[in-house]
């Protein structure tokens, strides 16, 4: 075979984009796809060769595999870059990639599978060390008594939740042995709707965890490094609002214990390109809660303080070449936070499409903007309302918070609604000034501030 | 610049203002030069009125790709005057053989692509200009 050189980036958006701009500096040949509605995105004037690939729904474009796939075979690329959302996840898809013969950049279909199967995934991170909540090791039985001796026994509260499943679809929290039936039967009737697997399991209810996530990096000869921790705790229905690295008030050796398993996690599975475990943490416990077998929106918050250029890392590693670097040679300074601005009433959060008039980036010392607009520039309503992540790094997080302040103070989009409002009154609230908030933080502010 | 580069460089908006109230002559001087000009009846005998051909264009007709594929030609020669519903050219995507059908009467312009090229989903293949 020949070297693999020729990437097609099957995304759109910010984060395409951010492929584009690892293609070009590591002298990849890059291929843009599209969807009808996207012909405008800023990517494409940069990339080496684009194609459109179908209508505007993403389910006959960006979601579909077969079109991604034929997009591929047309244009000869040798690398799927799949981003984050879409397909991303999608083990089949990485099935029908390797069986053409391509690489994706991320782990095979089989670690893919795995890891997107919450019980087996919780069942792998025990065999490897890494700490998970008390819960069932299988799916709960469908016979209900049977089912309520299991979670009498794991302790109330505690949380069902679809084996299949994310992003808060077929949850329920039970607080008492009383409500235990009823959540289970709703959690999966809502399962098998939502992503055609029934099968639930639960495991113990923390009443107020910070979300700690752990990036990883592994290559194909089976090396495999954590990249520190990030803390994602600023969260509205389940979706990251801030995130920022490195995790605060938690004690440094603990999370180096817990990224050394992660890391190793990797090695036994024989995982491959870039990932993240998240946890819960409560009361200096750590415990798994998923793993994302993909490029993550919150990188850049590592890469500004490990210096490290995680797409460019993916990248390389598709083509089969080793880290250039060990656990030993990573080291993270000062502190970064990432503000997804999204096109978004930043009241009611209700989606903001429409043309942007004027954008004007901040800019200084420590500031970086992942975005795909410019002045004129249409966001369509067909797709999330990710559209620009605003970065800024600081000598330590007073300096960060201080940065983004004035970031977002500066940052200038007119035409449509965006949740810059929100991030900058954030940025002077004192359970945000302090830290260390705990998952539920945002939504009762909301619930406060509302009238 | 001088008077005249002025005024050339203003010439095709001159001409199509000339040609909006049908006025044939003209001539223009000052202390450093002079023009005089005079333009034909018919727009379409004037190379010159660099205003036509785009309006030409408006009323082409484009024929879209039905689908990512390859691009295959159907034999027919340049300017070919089709028929709406004719079958111009082919999309091959995955196992199927997609037929590209002209969207309207008159006069095929050559393939904007070549033959056994991909193209994307609602390419612009080709455009019928129409008749008389």
């Amino acid at each position: 075979m020949r070297d693999p050189r020729r990437v097609l980036i099957a995304n759109r958006g910010e984060i395409a984009l951010r492929i584009t701009r690892a293609c070009r500096l590591l002298g990849l040949h890059s291929i843009g796809i599209h969807s009808e509605a996207d012909a405008s995105l800023a990517h494409l004037r940069l990339v080496d060769e684009t194609i459109c690939i179908g209508p505007a729904a993403a389910s006959h474009s960006y979601l579909d595999a077969a079109r991604v796939l034929r997009a591929a075979e047309l244009t000869n690329a040798d690398i799927i870059h799949p981003g984050y959302g879409f397909l991303s996840e999608n083990a089949d898809f990485a099935e029908a990639v390797e069986h053409s013969g391509r690489i994706l950049a991320g782990p095979t279909a089989a670690i893919m599978r795995l890891m997107g199967d919450k019980i087996s995934a919780k069942q792998q991170m025990r065999r490897s060390g890494v700490p998970c909540l008390p819960g069932t090791e299988n799916a709960l039985p469908t016979d209900l008594s049977e089912a309520q001796t299991i979670c009498d026994a794991i302790g109330y509260p505690l949380i069902v939740k679809a084996a299949g499943g994310g992003g808060g679809r077929g949850m329920r929290v039970v607080m008492t042995a009383a409500d235990l039936r009823d959540a289970i039967e709703t959690a999966r009737e809502e399962a098998g709707r939502a992503f055609g697997n029934p099968s639930v399991y639960a495991e113990r209810f923390l009443q107020h965890p910070r979300h700690i996530e752990i990036q990883v990096l592994a290559d194909r000869q089976g090396n495999a490094v954590w990249l520190g921790a990030r803390d994602c705790s600023i969260q509205r229905r389940h979706q990251k609002l801030i995130e920022e690295a490195p995790a605060i008030g938690i004690d440094p050796q603990a999370i180096a214990e817990l990224g050394e398993r992660c890391a190793k996690a990797c090695t036994l599975m024989g995982y491959t390109g870039a990932g993240t475990f998240e946890f819960l943490y409560e009361d200096g416990a750590f415990s798994f809660i998923e793993m994302n077998t993909r490029l993550q929106v919150e990188h850049p918050v590592t890469e500004m303080t490990t210096g490290i250029d995680i797409v460019c890392e993916q990248l390389l590693i598709a083509m089969g070449k080793p880290l250039s670097f060990t656990q030993a040679d990573i080291r993270t300074e000062g502190h970064a936070i990432e503000c997804r601005i999204n096109a978004e009433d930043p009241e009611s959060f209700r989606p903001a499409p429409g043309k942007v008039v004027n954008w004007r980036a901040p800019g200084g010392p420590g500031v970086r903007v992942d975005t795909h607009l410019y002045d004129g520039y249409v966001v369509p309503p067909n797709y999330d309302s990710l559209i620009a992540k605003l970065i800024v790094h600081g000598r330590d997080r007073t300096d960060a918070l201080n940065r983004m302040h004035a970031a977002l103070s500066e940052m200038q989009i007119t035409g449509i609604a965006t949740t810059t409002p929100l991030h900058l009154r954030l940025m002077n609230e004192p359970g945000v000034r302090e830290g260390s908030v705990s998952v539920h933080y945002l939504e009762a502010l909301m619930r406060k501030s509302a009238p | 610049m001088t008077f005249l580069e002025d005024l050339l460089t203003d010439l095709p908006e001159l001409v199509g203002r000339m040609r909006q109230h049908d006025v044939r002559h003209v001539s223009l001087q000052n202390g450093t030069g002079a023009l005089a000009l005079t333009i034909t009846a018919n727009p379409c005998q004037a190379p010159q009125a660099k205003r036509v051909p785009p309006a030409e264009k408006v009323e082409d007709t484009p024929v879209l790709s039905p689908e990512m594929g390859l691009f295959r030609q159907h034999g027919l020669s340049e300017h070919q005057t089709v028929r709406n519903g004719k079958i111009v050219g082919f999309v091959e995507a995955g196992a199927l053989r997609l037929p590209v059908t002209a969207t309207a009467d008159g006069k095929l312009s050559p393939a904007m692509v070549e033959d056994g090229s991909p193209v994307g989903y609602h390419d612009i293949l080709f455009r019928i200009h129409p008749d008389g």
